[in-house]
């Protein structure tokens, strides 16, 4: 599943780093769901949005 | 470092540690069970039941433990470790069996004993962890 989530990041200056002490995962965690190698759960989907301020669905984009 | 993440890696953490615990637990009644009927208490059957129990006993909680620190981990390491347990399940089903129907037919006379099984499992668990690792970073 594609995603915005490195986009949102680098426009907000942070790390990967950063985004996933936010997020309470692993920068691991980070960098798989930015490489579009891993889609995150509901509750992190979840996580993702509400720190950009945006829906899920503009974060995702089904293939 | 936020106080989520702190209370997260804490948990982590301290699931890590029991987790070693019980596996080094469960291992340590596995070979008293295994070896104190020889060396130490002349293959009493009272003496050997128990150890055979308190062995499983630890067996539970050793299952309980790595049921809780899949809980603790993040979403990917938790992905991670699936996979790994599913190709060590598999490889462990599929590789048995397949010895155990060798030997009956008598294509194999080598004694198949269910720990090499076991070893097999953990060392392709062990792989398959790593690959997985390194596949997601």
């Amino acid at each position: 599943m594609r995603n915005r989530v490195k986009e949102l990041r680098t426009e907000r200056d942070w790390t990967q780093a950063d985004l996933a002490e936010q997020l309470s995962v692993s920068r691991q965690t980070v960098n798989a769901i930015e490489k579009e190698k891993f889609d995150p759960s509901l509750p992190v989907a979840f996580r993702i949005a509400r720190l950009f301020d945006q829906t899920i669905e503009e974060i995702f984009l089904d293939d | 470092m936020s106080d989520k993440t702190q209370t997260r890696d804490r948990r982590v953490n301290r699931s890590t540690v029991q987790l070693a615990i019980w596996t080094f637990v469960w291992v340590a009644t596995l070979a008293l069970a295994s070896f104190g009927p020889r060396f130490i208490w002349d293959y009493n059957p009272t003496v050997s039941w128990i150890t055979i129990v308190v062995n499983v006993l630890a067996g539970l909680v050793w299952i309980i433990a790595h049921f809780n620190y899949l809980r603790q981990v993040d979403d990917l390491q938790r992905k991670i470790m699936l996979e790994a347990i599913a190709i060590a399940l598999g490889v462990g089903l599929v590789g048995g069996f397949a010895v155990a129907a060798a030997k009956n037919i008598g294509l194999i006379s080598f004694d198949s004993e269910i720990a090499i099984v076991s070893v097999v499992m953990g060392v392709v668990y062990l792989v398959a962890t790593a690959i997985g690792t390194v596949r997601y970073r």
